[in-house]
């Protein structure tokens, strides 16, 4: 037995949380080399390269709500918070660039409950969404959802503007699964291959790839291992997930994945800068701290709802 | 004056009030816009409305600029952001402007966010309070070859007077800003008008301390044609055809190789002919009572040797009789009974001349020595003339007689019976004292202000009388007490009213009397010794640490209207101001036209 260290830092977790006992998911199959489990190894892109578009989203719960009903002595919870999705566009020669960040400030109201907030000055003003969803959690869950629908929606564009898509996460939420886009996974929560395969794949080099598999109808994927990693770090540091929509075939699919893993390693994550390094790419990491920034300042946040809240008990129960 | 406008929009805008730096009534930060060139002392403007309806514009000078890349948290990020080009992040250039007036008048920060225009145009104007100065004179040329203006009655002594010039030698220029002025005000047509009805009278008497240097100011700039730009900025001056000084007297002390009777001078760099050498008569430095100016070292003070002084002074005066048939020269004689003791009623009285016989003949300064010694420490331990030394003890005075002699090779060749005193008939004199011995330069600039002083009691402030005096540390040293330096000081404090007005330099302000620097309205400050740049209070920090770097040519002008000091450049002088430019045409020049004169030959 040798003992490793995780490479990412301790409060962000591990990426691979993958169960011992775990057998795979029933719809993957290795579908590139037939059924075999091999190592491609990536070709390096220097200098120059096609333009690359890496889309990221963040949210924040900025403050929990409660309707209170006196007659049932029901509780509905929501959440008043703000989700954020942008791009970073790059090309390898000039100096990559922010594009369409767009910031968004919900109040997600659960168990099917309405009502807005009145506007704040200094620019805070909420949109109202509704969900039937009664758990408590529930409310901070949809502001998630909402957060990737938008990053799909940017990746759709971006795509159909001629960019090669990196969108951070799995494809799941992509309604328009055309080429090329990618899906860029950081993390392993559930083992996807039968595990033969899935114990080899700690076996790829820097820059390699594992052999293309399909995952359900819709999906292709493969491993790969972003950069070198050091003698302490653990069999899977370093190993990303890509993911490709099946729509156009399994060649186009491949070409795909092979650009984007020619591309991606030169953008990996930086040890001391990044606390999910490598896997954090450089621009994603650089694109949510931007985006966190434009959530504006979480005490301000905070304070803003507390005056909407007050403006609103004043409304509704005049002295 | 010039009405205070309310000009429309500026040019286009060069940036936002940065609202991630607070923004004060004296200091804003400017966000600059991507295609925005600003540099430090351009001018800009801030408008914003208020809530009460008004319109507020903000004027300021740009004092720091900084740049940075927004993104980046580590130094390594730079290198992925515009190195390796993986990162992204936003370059963010800033600068920070220092407010120089509000218009109209409110105590009030500019608005955080608000658009900045560069002011030029009449909000320039408004920046540098164009409309405020009665009598807007150039002073020099802004970093965008703009005239940057001072008002005339902070000049004059109507409202203010004096001018200090501080920096270090060789590259601040300080003379030759001092000469600048005196262009601007005596050879160009705004400079005259500004001098007025009383202009034809106006004087301006100029120390040359440095080589012969000055004594070419009357002569056009062979160097200046090599300079193209100059002329372009003298243009921007409203000078259009800058030159010599058209009227100019020179003088040089009168040789200390001279024979007596002979009056020539050591300039080598002029004929004798263009050059006058100067001197007082026996009669004038009893008149005058420049005994004073003898010993007008600091540590002269501090001893028994200024009561002396003042006793021989006042002896000398009712000594006194003219020559016989030789003008200047005096016969030192017992003065009749009841002579006053008092010095200005004595020098008033008209006395018949006396033959040489009747006493002791004093025309020149050895003469005096010989006198002075007889009267004080006669020989044999006898006690000197007790109405001559004032009871003080024999030490003293022979003190008093040894310091006199360690003065006459100094000074001594000044004083003699022929020599011709300085006269202010020439609009610019210039007195060359750079060969003096440092108490002898001290004697005449003593003797020469105090005259100019007295000529003025009582004659009102116009017309002026401008002294261009370089090491004023010198004269006026901040420690201890001189006659000379009680003149400058009483020039400083009352020079104003009479028009007496110092253009002083020196190398360091923190050498000088603080009150002469205190009363100076208009300070300069050239390249400055970085370990010296503390003193100057009324620099920014900023502007304090980047004087230490100017180049020659580049100044900061601090004046009363204007809460800020404005960097200034002044342009290449026409006029010679050493001995290579006030040869006609450059080396180069002339080994041209020689070539050319063989060529043609062969």
């Amino acid at each position: 037995m040798t003992v490793f260290v995780e490479d990412w830092q301790a409060a962000y977790g591990s990426p691979y949380l993958v169960q011992p006992d775990d057998q795979g998911v029933s719809g993957a199959a290795l579908v590139e080399d037939g059924p075999e489990f091999k190592a491609h190894p990536g070709v390096p892109v220097n200098g120059r390269h096609e333009r690359i578009a890496f889309v990221d989203g963040v949210r924040r719960g900025e403050a929990a709500l409660y309707q209170h009903d006196q007659l049932s002595g029901q509780v509905a919870r929501g959440v008043a918070g703000s989700h954020a999705c942008g791009g970073v566009i790059a090309d390898g020669e000039h100096r990559p660039e922010y594009t369409d960040q767009v910031v968004q400030r919900l109040v997600i109201w659960g168990s099917g409950k309405t009502g807005g907030l009145p506007d704040v000055t200094g620019g805070w003003r909420w949109d109202c969404r509704s969900i039937a969803d009664e758990a408590p959690e529930a409310p901070l869950a949809a502001l998630q959802q909402r957060m990737r629908q938008q990053e799909a929606v940017l990746a759709d564009r971006l795509c159909a503007d001629g960019y090669l898509v990196v969108v951070d996460g799995p494809l799941s939420y992509l309604r328009n699964l055309d080429l090329p886009v990618v899906g860029y996974v950081k993390t392993h929560s559930k083992a996807l291959l039968a595990p033969e395969y899935h114990r080899r794949i700690p076996e790829l080099r820097p820059g390699e790839r594992s052999s293309i598999f399909s995952l359900g109808r819709d999906r292709y994927s493969c491993y790969m291992r972003l950069a070198p990693v050091s003698g302490l770090s653990g069999p899977w540091a370093g190993v990303v997930r890509l993911e490709v929509p099946q729509s156009a075939g399994l060649l186009p699919a491949t070409e795909v994945v092979d650009r984007v893993a020619g591309i991606v390693p030169r953008y990996a994550g930086i040890a001391y800068r990044d606390p999910r390094a490598p896997q954090n790419l450089q621009p994603v990491g650089a694109l949510e701290a931007t985006l966190r920034h434009l959530l504006g300042d979480p005490g301000l946040a905070y304070r803003a709802v507390r005056e909407a809240i007050h403006k609103l008990s004043q409304v509704e129960a005049p002295a | 004056m010039s009405e205070l406008t309310t000009p429309g929009p500026p040019s286009a805008g060069i940036g936002l009030v940065d609202g991630a730096v607070e923004a004060t009534t004296r200091r804003f930060s400017l966000l600059l816009q991507d295609d925005a060139v600003v540099q430090l002392d351009d001018l800009v403007a801030v408008t914003q409305d208020l809530p009460d309806g008004r319109s507020l514009t903000h004027y300021g000078i740009v004092v720091e600029g900084f740049g940075t890349i927004e993104g980046a948290e580590m130094s390594s990020d730079t290198r992925r952001i515009a190195g390796t080009r993986t990162m992204p992040g936003e370059a963010i250039r800033r600068v920070d402007v220092q407010v120089l007036r509000t218009v109209p008048e409110l105590w009030l920060p500019p608005a955080p966010g608000a658009e900045a225009h560069r002011a030029s145009g009449p909000h320039r104007a408004n920046a540098l309070f164009l409309d405020q100065m009665e009598q807007p004179i150039a002073v020099g040329l802004d970093q965008g070859t703009e005239p940057v203006y001072a008002d005339f009655a902070f000049m004059n002594g109507d409202k203010g007077g004096h001018i200090s010039i501080s920096g270090i030698s060789g590259v601040a220029t300080k003379t030759s800003y001092a000469l600048f002025l005196l262009y601007m005000l005596f050879e160009t047509d705004p400079g005259r008008a500004l001098l007025g009805a009383h202009g034809p009278q106006t004087r301006a008497l100029v120390f040359n301390v440095k080589g012969e240097d000055l004594l070419h100011i009357d002569r056009p700039n062979g160097k200046f044609r090599a300079k193209p730009e100059a002329a372009a900025q003298w243009a921007q001056l409203g000078v259009d055809s800058p030159g010599r000084f058209e009227r100019v007297r020179l003088y040089s002390p009168r040789s200390q190789s001279s024979r007596p009777g002979s009056i020539s001078t050591d300039v080598k760099s002029r004929p004798a002919a263009e050059v006058r050498a100067f001197g007082w008569s026996p009669l004038e430095f009893i008149r005058q009572g420049l005994l004073r100016f003898c010993f007008s070292d600091a540590s002269d003070q501090r001893n028994q040797i200024s009561f002396v002084e003042q006793r021989v002074r006042l002896q000398l005066a009712r000594w006194a009789y003219p020559l016989e048939n030789e003008p200047g020269a005096v016969v030192l004689a017992p003065p009749p009974a009841g002579t006053s003791f008092n010095m200005a009623r004595v020098i008033q009285e008209r006395r018949p001349p006396r033959p040489a016989g009747q006493g002791r003949p004093f025309r020149d300064f050895s003469d005096l020595l010989d006198f002075l010694t007889d009267v004080l420490v006669p020989e044999e331990g006898a006690a000197g003339d007790s109405t001559w030394t004032g009871n003080v003890a024999p030490a003293t005075a022979l003190a008093f007689i040894r310091r006199l002699a360690a003065q006459t090779p100094r000074m001594g060749h000044v004083i003699a019976a022929q020599a011709e005193p300085v006269a202010l008939e020439e609009p610019v004199t210039v007195v060359d004292i750079h060969a003096l011995h440092e108490d002898a330069q001290r004697f005449v600039v003593g003797a020469l202000l105090s005259q100019i002083f007295e000529e003025k009691q009582g004659q009102g402030r116009e017309p002026l009388r401008f002294v261009v005096l370089d090491e004023l540390n010198k004269y006026a040293p901040k420690e201890g007490t001189s006659p000379i330096k009680e003149i400058l000081i009483d020039i400083a404090s009352r020079g104003r009213s009479l028009g007496v007005l110092l253009i002083g330099a020196q190398q360091s302000a923190s050498e000088v009397e603080p009150a002469i620097i205190r009363n100076a309205a208009l300070k300069v400050v050239g390249r400055l010794d970085a370990g010296e740049a503390g003193e100057y209070r009324f620099l920014s920090s900023e502007l304090r640490e980047r004087a230490s770097r100017f180049l020659p040519g580049t100044m900061v002008l601090d004046q009363p209207l204007i809460p800020a000091p404005i960097p200034v450049r002044f342009p290449f002088p026409a006029f010679a101001t050493n001995v290579s430019e006030g040869r006609s045409g450059t080396e180069e020049e002339r080994k041209a036209a020689s070539a050319e004169a063989f060529a043609r030959l062969g």
